[in-house]
Parts: C-alpha cells; sequence; structure tokens
C-alpha cells in the first residue's frame, strides 16, 4: 500500500486530500537534500560496482568455460572458485558499507529530529509507528539508491565491456580482460536483496531507540 | 494577524459544525471527565529525589476550563503531562473518562492520547519539513485513506476557524508565532478530543495573538471541550472559568 508509486507522486498534490506516512518520509528527505544525496550517492556507488564486478565475474567465468577443455577442467574449477571467493568477500565489503552509511544517516537523522518525534508520540504515533517511520526511511533511501546504482552499475558494465572488446579486437594475447561482461538478471537481483537486507540491518538500531523515546523526556530535547 | 479574517470566522459551514459539536457533546448533567487521587511525581536527578508534584488530588467536570497557575518549576507541566499519559506517576492515580492510566503501556497511552486528548504547546512543536495543513493532519498520517480524507476536510475546516485558510500550504517558517500556535491548536484539535492540555500557549506569542489564542480556547471550550491550561499570567489565567493556583507541587 505505501509503495504504490502513482500514489506516492500524487500525494503532493493537495487536491488529492492525501496525507500518509509517504509524504512524511519524502519531505523528511528533501528537506535534508545534502545528506540524503551523500548517503545516496555512496550506496548507489557501492551497488553499481557490484554489479560491474559480478558481471565481470559472470563473463569471465562464461569465457573461460567456453574454452576450457576436458583436461583443464580442474583448473577451471580452481579458478572460478577463486573468482567467486573474492566476489564474495567483494560483497561482504559492500554490505558493511552499505550498513554503516544508512545506519550513520538515520542516527543523524533521529538525533536531530528527537523533539519531532517526541511530538509525534505525544499527538498519538505508537512506538510501532516511530519504528515502521525509520524503516521506512532506510528503504527509501536504499531503494533511490538500488535504483541509480543498478543503472549505474549496468552503464558500467556495458561501457568496460564495450572498452575491453575493441581493445581486444587486435589480438587475444592480453588475457582474461578480453572477457566481456555478462550482466544477469541473478547479479541484478542480488542488488536489490543486499539493499533490502542492508537497509534493514541498518535500520534496526534506529529504530528501536527511536521507539524507546520517553515522549516527555523528548519534549524537553534543546 | 489578517484583521479581516479574524473579524469574519465567517466560514459559516465550520461555525455551524461547531455548533452541531456542541448540542452533541454537552453533558445532559456535569459528570467528572478527570478524578485525580494522591498524585505524586518524582524525578531522579543522578543521586537526587527531586519532588515535582505533592501528593495532589483532585475532580474536574467535563466541559470545564481550567487554568492552572503557578510560577515556574510549580508542576503545572509535570501535571499536564502526567494528565496526558507523557509522564508515568510515581504514586496515586489518574482516571480520565474512568480509564485508569495507570498501568496503561505506552502504545495504549498513545491511542488513547490520539482519541481523547490534544496537546497545544509552548514552542508549537510544529514538523518544519511540513506544510501547515499537512502538520494538522499528521497524527492521522498511518490511518487508511478513506479515513485522511474525511480528516482532511475537518483540518481544513479547523485552519479555516483558525483564520488560516490562506496560509495551509505555508511551513512553519513562513508563519508568525501566532499563527503557528494556533495550527498547533488546530492539530491538537482534529481528532475532536475530550480534553484539550495546553501548556503557555501564549508564552511565545505577542499579546495581540495571545488574546486571539485565548479566544479561540474559550469558544472551543463551549463547544463542550474541557481545557485545561498552564500559565503563570494572571490576565490570561482569567480566561478560564476555575483557576487552580500551583505552588511547590501543591494545588493551593
Amino acid at each position: 500500500m505505501y509503495f504504490n508509486l502513482l500514489s506516492w507522486i500524487k500525494l503532493h498534490k493537495d487536491k488529492q486530500k492525501k496525507f500518509s506516512v509517504i509524504d512524511y518520509i519524502f519531505r523528511s528527505l528533501t528537506e535534508h537534500k545534502l545528506r540524503t544525496y551523500l548517503t545516496v550517492s555512496g550506496i548507489a556507488v557501492c551497488i553499481a560496482l557490484f554489479i560491474l564486478f559480478n558481471s565481470l565475474g559472470e563473463g569471465l567465468n562464461d569465457y573461460i568455460s567456453g574454452r576450457t577443455s576436458s583436461e583443464h577442467l580442474e583448473r577451471y574449477e580452481e579458478m572460478s572458485e577463486l573468482l567467486d571467493g573474492w566476489l564474495n568477500v567483494l560483497t561482504s565489503v559492500f554490505v558493511i558499507i552499505l550498513v554503516v552509511a544508512v545506519a550513520n544517516s538515520m542516527l543523524i537523522s533521529i538525533s536531530e529530529r528527537q523533539r519531532e518525534l517526541g511530538t509525534l508520540k505525544a499527538i498519538g504515533i505508537t512506538s510501532g509507528q516511530v519504528r515502521k517511520l525509520v524503516f521506512f526511511e532506510a528503504w527509501a533511501i536504499t531503494g533511490l539508491a538500488f535504483l541509480i546504482g543498478t543503472l549505474l552499475g549496468i552503464a558500467l558494465a556495458l561501457g568496460c565491456d564495450q572498452l575491453f572488446t575493441s581493445a581486444g579486437s587486435g589480438g587475444e594475447g592480453l588475457g582474461w580482460f578480453f572477457a566481456p561482461a555478462k550482466i544477469t538478471f541473478r547479479t541484478i537481483i542480488s542488488a536489490a536483496f543486499i539493499s533490502i537486507v542492508a537497509g534493514t540491518l541498518a535500520a534496526l538500531y534506529p529504530a528501536l531507540r527511536a521507539a524507546s523515546l520517553k515522549p516527555a523526556e523528548a519534549l524537553r530535547y534543546e | 494577524m489578517n484583521e479581516k479574517n479574524r473579524t469574519n470566522p465567517g466560514n459559516r459551514k465550520g461555525h455551524d459544525t461547531l455548533q452541531k459539536q456542541a448540542e452533541g457533546r454537552k453533558p445532559k448533567e456535569k459528570t467528572p471527565l478527570i478524578e485525580v487521587k494522591h498524585l505524586q511525581k518524582v524525578f531522579t536527578v543522578g543521586q537526587m529525589k527531586v519532588k515535582a508534584l505533592g501528593e495532589v488530588s483532585f475532580v474536574i467536570q467535563q466541559g470545564e476550563f481550567i487554568a492552572l497557575q503557578g510560577a515556574s518549576g510549580a508542576g503545572k507541566s509535570t501535571l499536564l503531562q502526567l494528565l496526558g499519559g507523557l509522564e508515568q506517576p510515581s504514586s496515586g492515580s489518574i482516571r480520565i473518562s474512568g480509564t485508569k492510566l495507570h498501568g496503561m503501556s505506552e502504545d495504549e497511552l498513545a491511542r488513547f492520547r490520539k482519541e481523547n486528548v490534544g496537546f497545544v504547546f509552548q514552542f508549537f512543536n510544529l514538523i518544519p519539513t511540513l506544510t501547515a495543513l499537512e502538520n494538522v493532519m499528521v497524527s492521522r498520517m498511518f490511518d487508511p485513506e478513506s479515513e485522511v480524507e474525511a480528516a482532511w476536510d475537518y483540518a481544513v475546516e479547523l485552519l479555516t476557524r483558525m483564520a488560516l485558510e490562506k496560509r495551509m500550504s505555508h511551513r512553519p517558517s513562513e508563519l508568525s508565532g501566532g499563527e503557528q500556535q494556533r495550527v498547533a491548536i488546530a492539530r491538537a484539535l482534529l481528532n475532536r478530543p475530550k480534553l484539550l492540555l495546553a501548556d503557555e500557549p501564549t508564552g511565545n506569542v505577542d499579546s495581540g495573538s495571545g488574546k486571539h489564542i485565548m479566544e479561540l480556547f474559550k469558544k472551543e471550550n463551549r463547544t463542550g471541550t474541557t481545557i485545561i491550561l498552564a500559565t503563570h499570567n494572571s490576565e490570561i489565567a482569567s480566561y478560564a472559568n476555575r483557576i487552580m493556583k500551583m505552588k511547590d507541587g501543591r494545588i493551593m
């Protein structure tokens, strides 16, 4: 219900007589533009690099498997495992960066808005709803970063593919760099999954902290 | 303040709704809305225990307009926060409409506040990123669409009643202190609360706006809403039907 794109756009027209949590989050994110841009672009770069490396890795795997005779199969499998290992390490690094970036942004946002959260609680917003606000905000950041990062990642992978293919047209003596990038649906889904998981993990602590605020104490906050 | 708007609260539709509301809600006989017994609040500051409120007992009937008058530190704000369920008492009990606040969970209290209590703060506490209309609507942001639409119409009506019909799409930073406080009053009234708690509502506005705000409270009280207002100003307190003087955490 909350992530209906059309209603999200329509919400900004007063004639619609609609005001929901999406509107509240949108206003909050656009108010702190610099922080939102920095967080979203940082995460988008991580997602783009994830897509780039995975696409190059998939391409390389395909390239090697297509050219490996049965006697070299064992060596190919070793290489493939090594490659997968490195990709897993890279993925873990990206997830950590994502979680830290989003959690940091959310914690700053919550400490800046203590009085606001106290007011919301005073006028009837429950702790569970405050938790939802924080999670929705984190998912909005990672969702936007995923869209930008995916487009950037695909562009980078295609760019690398183009670059390496044209560089290699003179011969094949330069080794694995000539493997064409392969952008798969699985890579995109993995990036989406990582974004959701990272967004959720990052929002956990800030959400619990925001929900546990005592309204009277939060209202006294200067 | 736009004089034309003030003298012409005009919106006939809003006025009629106000009247109907008053007829529907005015009790046939006075019934206690609030029953407070032996209420105490002690804050712990480091190693020290500070008694903010000591052994307070009173009854407030439905439809009353009460002023809690006292100097700074007398316990007015603490009492308002206890009555609104923002703080838990150290001992004693509070009943509002027969519902015992003591022992309710945070979420139960939040729901209780949404349905029964409106808050007006000294520093308005409007959300800076939202427009005046959205600020009034903010407590309904999790509600289903159908309910939001009805609340939206009422929010527009309330802001019109507050003479803010031309300021609905303005953010708090674009409004004067008096206008911000009237938005805060509209927000407090959106859910048609039985009880309106106002903590120094005129403390941060000029005297003209202060008088206008008090007139609005008076008008709202005539519709049957019980109002408890904390102030140190005797002129402001004189708008109330009953004055409860507070000193050192006690009612005199």
